[in-house]
């Protein structure tokens, strides 16, 4: 991974959220944790879980947030062919959805 | 730094436990066989050429325009009686009945053909009747287009997002190469609200719900019922009031 | 088997071959990335005609494939010698043909970087799952075989005692690789031009008619270089194999025409009616095969073409042209007209499909030269 004095991704907007894990399980692990739920979500139709949505609550800005390591580490996550990242409409956040 | 594999499996696990343990209404119709009646004497009804449940159901699911037929991706869409119908064409049909519209979509089939040839599961039947479509999971072999008797399936032969007119964010888009299909808009059912099609119909031709509530029930047995090509033994969950 | 040292003991003109297909190769791989970005819209498919030429090769060289075991039945169950120089072209034939079937699949997956997901997300109830299982473990035995027989040849050793068991093995596999496929058409409900339980014997006798004409076809061709002569006796026996093989494959479309003419099941009619007189669809593949095939059998019985090398390598063309027409570009396509809501949709393949499938046959081509020419250093080597 990279090592940096700075921050290198966006600090999220300080909510009364918390996420589902901390970031450095989350480092290692997000891949695995969407796959996982999208098998969920896709194939039995559980969906009050944590979505792509609820992500971008707080990590705003995709370019800021995603696309940064995976540019760096120069990995093409085709997530984004079908999925977007953020809503123009108001969600709750942990409602069923993309 | 990094939790161990065991541990992250652990983890999931519970994660997985407790999802599995909410509750079923926040999930929406779940456990029950859906189905839909389309009532072809209301559905005339309507004004010549009434596209709405098709572009509401287009519209919500970012199914692209293309204007090549060759590439053209349906979910829900009309074709005339005696096409849909070929057995139920005889001398005496009125001919305005064998050149109307009937709005045909996938049949969520009991048995689908479908998912019976398809090699990975990426088309699958749920337990609530739904014959679900994973896109992740597709490799593009479109064995299930020639298997389904209904056509009902499409294929992405291009990127469909350049064809989009308009763009719900609240729902994925697909990418060149699977392929996709009506999903009884599973993604409505799991906040409580009827399939766009048959909310956007103007004349309440179409009714969904449980295959055994009254308002289906009642339907089903008051009128002549079509079922799409019953002799092939797949048993589709969309019926048709002729 | 043996060559003098004045003489190469590579077939110098096929050698010339080499530089061409590998430059059609290298176009249909150029071709295939313009698919890979693009899309498979770049070929002719469309929502109803939905597998097209990729598919009906896929399929018909299956049936090359699988043709092998009418070498390899007569010489081990049979003890026909004569067929013991035809062996090993007839595996490695087998082995060109899989690969070419198996690219064919490739180009045709809208999504082939996912093509593992048939083995990760195990479906047996579906047949394309077994047709990989089986298509594998067919190439598998072949490689073995004919690998072995080139290295004991090479070497000077005696036969390798598994090999008997197996060949053995191979037999019914090759018919159930075809069989497999012919499954893959002839279990779905709503297809009646398909839908048929004489699919799979069609498949075979058109398999064992069309391996063997191209089989034929290369040993006339290389009949006079040095270490390719297979032999009158083996030559006599093909002739045979593939008029029997051809007359059983017209039978049984007069059989189908019949079933669904007389039957006069509106499904039935309505397929066959579109596959030989619908302007849109297949008719011209329909009639062409059937015009090479009856010509091709009815030559097939005339002495004079028996006896004259041109001529029975003319006939094998035919045969393989034919065939070709009906079960390549006639079948597979001909399933979808008309379509379930009784659309007929004109299919032809574009000018990147065809480069696409160009490349493909020319891969198939190297496989197969690199194998005569294997062929032939082993037995250049055992007679040194």
């Amino acid at each position: 991974m990279v090592a940096a004095r700075k921050p290198f991704l966006e600090v999220p907007s300080a909510t009364s959220q918390r996420c589902v894990r901390d970031p450095n399980w989350m480092r290692q692990n997000h891949r695995v944790l969407l796959q996982q739920l999208r098998d969920k979500t896709v194939r039995d139709g559980i969906r009050n879980e944590v979505t792509l949505r609820g992500c971008s609550q707080c990590h705003k800005d995709k370019t800021q947030f995603c696309d940064k390591c995976h540019q760096a580490a120069n990995l093409h996550p085709d997530c984004f062919d079908c999925h977007s990242y953020s809503t123009d409409h108001p969600v709750a956040l942990l409602e069923g959805g993309p | 730094m990094s939790c161990s594999r065991r541990t992250f499996l652990v983890r999931l696990g519970g994660m997985a436990l407790a999802g599995s343990l909410a509750p079923s209404w926040a999930s929406g119709f779940e456990k029950r066989r859906l189905a839909m009646v389309v009532d072809l004497n209301r559905c005339r009804q309507a004004r010549p050429g009434c596209d709405l449940c098709r572009q509401a159901c287009h519209s919500a699911h970012n199914v692209p325009s293309i204007p090549d037929p060759a590439h053209e991706i349906k979910w829900i869409w009309d074709e005339e009686f005696q096409r849909v119908f070929p057995t139920e064409v005889h001398p005496g049909l009125p001919p305005e009945i064998a050149t109307s519209s009937v709005p045909v979509l996938c049949n969520h089939c009991e048995n689908p053909p479908c998912v019976r040839v398809c090699p990975t599961g990426a088309t699958f039947v749920k337990p609530n009747g739904i014959v679900g479509m994973d896109e992740h999971r597709c490799i593009g072999c479109r064995y299930c287009m020639p298997a389904c008797p209904y056509s009902s399936r499409s294929f992405n032969f291009v990127d469909p997002r350049p064809f989009l007119r308009t763009t719900n964010t609240d729902y994925p888009t697909r990418t060149k190469g699977v392929v996709e299909k009506c999903t009884f808009c599973e993604e409505r059912l799991a906040s409580g609200r009827l399939p766009a099609c048959v909310e956007a119909c103007p004349v309440q031709a179409m009714t969904f719900g449980d295959i055994g509530d009254p308002a289906i029930q009642q339907r089903l047995a008051s009128s002549r019922i079509l079922r799409r090509r019953p002799e092939l033994g797949t048993s589709p969950y969309v019926f048709y009031i002729l | 088997m043996s060559s003098t040292s004045s003489e190469p003991a590579w077939p110098s003109g096929l050698i010339r071959t080499v530089p061409v297909a590998l430059l059609v190769v290298i176009a249909g791989l150029a071709a295939w990335c313009i698919q890979l970005s693009r899309g498979l819209g770049i070929t002719g498919l469309s929502r109803d005609v939905s597998w097209g030429l990729y598919v009906s090769q896929f399929t018909f060289f299956v049936g090359v494939a699988a043709s092998a075991v009418m070498v390899v039945v007569p010489y081990y169950l049979h003890d026909f010698k004569a067929f013991g120089r035809l062996l090993v072209l007839g595996e490695t034939l087998a082995i060109a043909a899989l690969v070419v079937a198996g690219l064919f699949i490739v180009v045709d997956l809208g999504q082939p970087s996912r093509v593992l997901n048939v083995l990760l997300y195990p479906s047996p109830q579906s047949l394309m799952f077994w047709d990989m299982l089986c298509l594998g473990g067919y190439f598998a035995i072949n490689v073995v075989l004919v690998l072995t027989a080139l290295w004991t040849e090479k070497n000077g050793l005696a036969t390798r005692r598994w090999v008997r068991p197996l060949a053995y093995l191979s037999i019914p596999w090759a018919v159930s690789i075809h069989t497999v496929t012919a499954f893959l058409y002839a279990g779905l409900p709503g297809r009646p031009f398909w839908e048929t339980a004489v699919l799979a014997p069609r498949f075979l006798a058109s398999a064992f008619c069309s391996g063997p004409s191209l089989l034929l076809l290369i040993v006339l061709l290389l009949k006079d270089k040095p270490g390719m002569d297979v032999g009158p006796d083996a030559v006599r026996a093909l002739t045979h194999i593939i008029r029997y093989a051809l007359g059983i494959n017209l039978f049984l479309i007069g059989v189908e025409v019949f079933t669904a003419l007389y039957s006069w099941l509106p499904g039935e009619v309505e397929a066959w009616r579109a596959a030989y007189l619908d302007p849109h669809g297949v008719r011209l593949w329909m009639w062409a095969s059937a015009a090479l095939c009856l010509i091709a059998f009815g030559a097939l019985f005339v002495p004079a073409v028996r006896i004259e090398r041109r001529y029975l390598a003319l006939a094998a063309t035919l045969v393989f042209a034919g065939v070709w027409m009906e079960k390549g570009m006639g079948f597979i396509v001909g399933g979808f007209e008309p379509s379930p809501l009784g659309h007929v949709t004109r299919y032809s393949p574009t000018f990147l499909e065809a480069t696409i499938s160009f490349g493909v046959w020319g891969t198939g081509a190297l496989v197969l030269i690199a194998g005569i020419w294997l062929a032939s250093t082993a037995s250049a080597a055992e007679a040194a």
